[in-house]
């Protein structure tokens, strides 16, 4: 097999991972060698799909010991297989990068043999690239769960991120889809990694010449749209994973129909639930950024609103918090306006240090008016034809699908299917598994 | 009113904004204007003034005494090359001088709201051209790209790719502006070219423009297809100097 045919091959099966993020680690080219790394992150191109390009996202190898209904690389699914060579992948990446094609190398694998076999081979490809041919840009490392810890630490200590993949988002759905994986499999590596990171940031305070583990953090990924769980499962267990293990982020990847296991939506109905990944991107957001709680976003019920985003949701169910005036109210309660994001809330706190805001400057600042002129004054001026606890104010803020942002989700056709039901096995949910799990601070 | 074109360096816009304070103090309504602006016919008088390096140091140093990332606010503004920043930028400076603070941070006031658009407008440049630079491996081993910025980006970018690529030549021509970067390990500058001087077009560079081509296409999930996406993030006019743009899907 050409090494053209071998990257299709390899590019093609690593399509289905969400993360594409080079951001988080910033690091000085070195004279005479090759690579930096820049901490915003650099998106060198966008997929036909809408999605960011900055790493060259491959897996090391397809082949894979393990049946994981929900995966493509599932070892009883029929599809060429191919394996890079350590030596091959560091080549291509050099090449690539110098071209300015991409930030680095995102790399992940199929397990083939073993766990551990599976890890060394993508050490070693590492290896190569840090030794070899000096390369200082971004590497993202997905370990392989099973891995050896000692592996991982190995791993950490070459790459920039390092992920553990959590897959589905409750215990039940991974006992019945990926019943190879256990749940130690997953949160005790990312226990490990989060412990390391921290003893190595230590070190960092008392030695310069420390050497740094995964600069960049962790993250992590889950399959949405596989298994009945609900939002509120999701995102209390992405609040907890960002409490507990300090991740970076929790990516969502809404599950494209590979495979044909009974409890998996069927294949030719099923649309991707691409307008579900949005709204739960939005909460993360909120939970992140705005000091939202997973709670306080799904305190209506399981499922999030689809028709407006998380913020106006939970501004339509507090009319006792409206309206804010804008000259006087805190950070806190800005960030609570739709339409006001963290660097418009910035820029009223500024701009009202000048002297009183009124409507029309407000416009002027970036806000999106359209929505947040609902539920702030300004100067005591209130410009929504409706008052905030209108009736008809939901029907205002609902996102319309024939224009703006959210027609972008309407290209797969067929309305997302609502997630399927059947009952999930009875075990401890993750969650819990979390809370049990003794991070020392 | 008068029309003041500069010499089109950084050096000869600020002695351009030294002359039009100096002149407004005599009540002349005046208006600084690049000079690819100029028209065979125009209703107001114009001149053209000269760069002085002495006016210009005064300048810098009088926007530096109101604040010292006043002058590089300036700067940025300035490189937006957005047409009418220049006045925006001498009412800017008017304001800072005459209330004798710095003339930024409420952006509710109109001057300071325009300068600021045309800053993040060359940010948002230099940041496009960090992303979608590509380079082409030519047979001695140089790395060549071509740009065409709407801003004056290039000494913006030339540190990135300096420190980056610190083991390889580079050029990087900026088509638009006829400029060109040159790279290598222990330093860089800008050319600019003369106008008799020609502009070789990009050798091929071969299997690597094809591997890239096809991973490109091979990492995008059908499923998922979302084309307006896609040009949100990868607007039309950058992808002329994209490799994985060049042709169609195979």
């Amino acid at each position: 097999m050409d090494l053209m045919e071998k990257l299709n091959v390899l590019g093609d099966a690593a399509k289905f991972d969400a993360s594409c993020a080079s951001s988080g680690s910033g690091r000085a080219g070195k004279p005479g060698q090759l690579g930096n790394a820049f901490s915003a992150g650099i998106c060198h191109t966008w997929g036909a799909d809408g999605r960011c390009i900055c790493l060259l996202k491959v897996l090391q190898s397809n082949v894979c010991i393990y049946d994981c209904q929900y995966c493509h690389n599932r070892c009883s699914n029929d599809i060429p297989r191919a394996t890079f060579k350590p030596e091959e992948l560091a080549a291509l990446t050099v090449q690539f990068y110098r071209r300015n094609y991409i930030e680095g190398l995102f790399l992940s694998s199929g397990v083939f043999k073993s766990p551990d076999h599976t890890m060394e081979r993508m050490i070693n490809t590492m290896r190569i690239l840090r030794e070899t041919h000096k390369f200082g840009g971004y590497i993202h490392v997905k370990t392989i769960p099973g891995a050896d810890m000692r592996l991982i630490n190995e791993a950490g200590l070459l790459a920039d991120r390092v992920s553990v993949n959590i897959e589905l988002p409750s215990s039940g759905s991974l006992a019945l889809l990926a019943p190879d994986k256990k749940p130690e499999m997953i949160f005790s590596p990312m226990k490990g990694i989060d412990t390391a990171r921290r003893m190595y940031l230590e070190d960092g305070k008392k030695h310069r010449s420390a050497p740094l583990f995964a600069p960049a953090g962790q993250s992590t990924q889950m399959i949405v749209g596989a298994t009945p769980d609900t939002d509120r499962t999701i995102l209390r267990l992405s609040g907890g994973l960002y409490r507990k293990f300090r991740l970076k982020r929790v990516y969502f990847s809404a599950y494209i129909p590979v495979g044909t296991h009974p409890a998996l939506p069927p294949r030719e109905t099923a649309a991707v639930p691409l307008l579900r990944e949005h709204r739960l991107y939005q909460s993360d957001w909120l939970m992140r950024f705005y000091s939202f709680s997973a709670d306080e976003i799904t305190e209506n019920g399981e499922l999030l609103d689809m028709d407006v985003d998380p913020k106006c949701a939970w501004a339509l169910r507090h009319p006792e918090f409206f309206p804010v005036e804008a000259n006087r109210a805190d950070r806190e309660e800005l960030l609570r306006v739709p339409g006001v994001g963290v660097i418009s809330a910035d820029r009223i706190i500024e701009a009202r240090r000048y002297g009183p805001l009124r409507p029309e400057n407000l416009r002027k600042l970036g806000i999106v008016m359209k929505r947040a002129r609902f539920f702030l004054t300004a100067g005591g001026k209130y410009e929504g034809e409706s008052r905030h606890d209108h009736p008809y104010l939901r029907e205002l803020l609902t996102d319309r699908f024939d224009n703006g942002q959210t027609s972008l989700f309407k290209e797969g056709g067929a309305p997302a299917l609502p997630p399927p039901k059947f009952s999930l096995p009875d075990v401890p949910s993750f969650s819990n598994m979390i809370n049990s799990i003794n991070t020392a601070t | 009113m008068t029309l003041l074109y500069y010499s089109p360096t950084w050096e000869g816009f600020l002695t351009a904004v030294f002359e039009a304070f100096d002149r407004r103090r005599k009540g002349e309504g005046l208006s600084i204007r690049h000079p690819r602006e100029q028209d065979a016919v125009s209703l107001f008088e114009a001149e053209r003034i000269g760069a002085d390096p002495q006016k210009a140091e005064r300048v810098e140093r009088g926007m530096a005494k109101l604040s010292p990332s006043l002058p590089e606010t300036v700067y940025l503004a300035w490189l937006s090359e957005r047409p009418g920043v220049e006045d925006d930028l001498l009412a800017l400076l008017q304001k800072g001088f005459d209330e004798k603070r710095d003339p930024r941070g409420n952006l509710a006031d109109p001057v300071w709201a325009c300068v600021n658009k045309a800053c993040r407008q060359t940010g948002w440049e230099r940041q496009r051209m960090l992303q979608f630079v590509r380079f082409v491996q030519t047979p001695e081993g140089i790395y060549v790209a071509d740009i065409t910025p709407n801003s004056n980006v290039l000494a913006l970018i030339a540190g990135h790719f300096h420190g980056r690529f610190n083991d390889q030549r580079l050029l990087i021509r900026d088509l638009r502006r006829r400029l060109v970067l040159i790279s290598q390990q222990d330093s860089w500058f800008i050319r600019e070219l003369s106008e008799d001087e020609e502009i070789p077009p990009l050798p091929e560079d071969g299997a690597f423009e094809d591997l890239w081509r096809g991973y490109f296409h091979a990492i995008s999930n059908p499923a998922r297809q979302n084309l307006k996406l896609q040009q949100k993030f990868v607007p039309l006019r950058y992808r002329e100097h994209l490799t994985e743009f060049q042709t169609p899907p195979p």
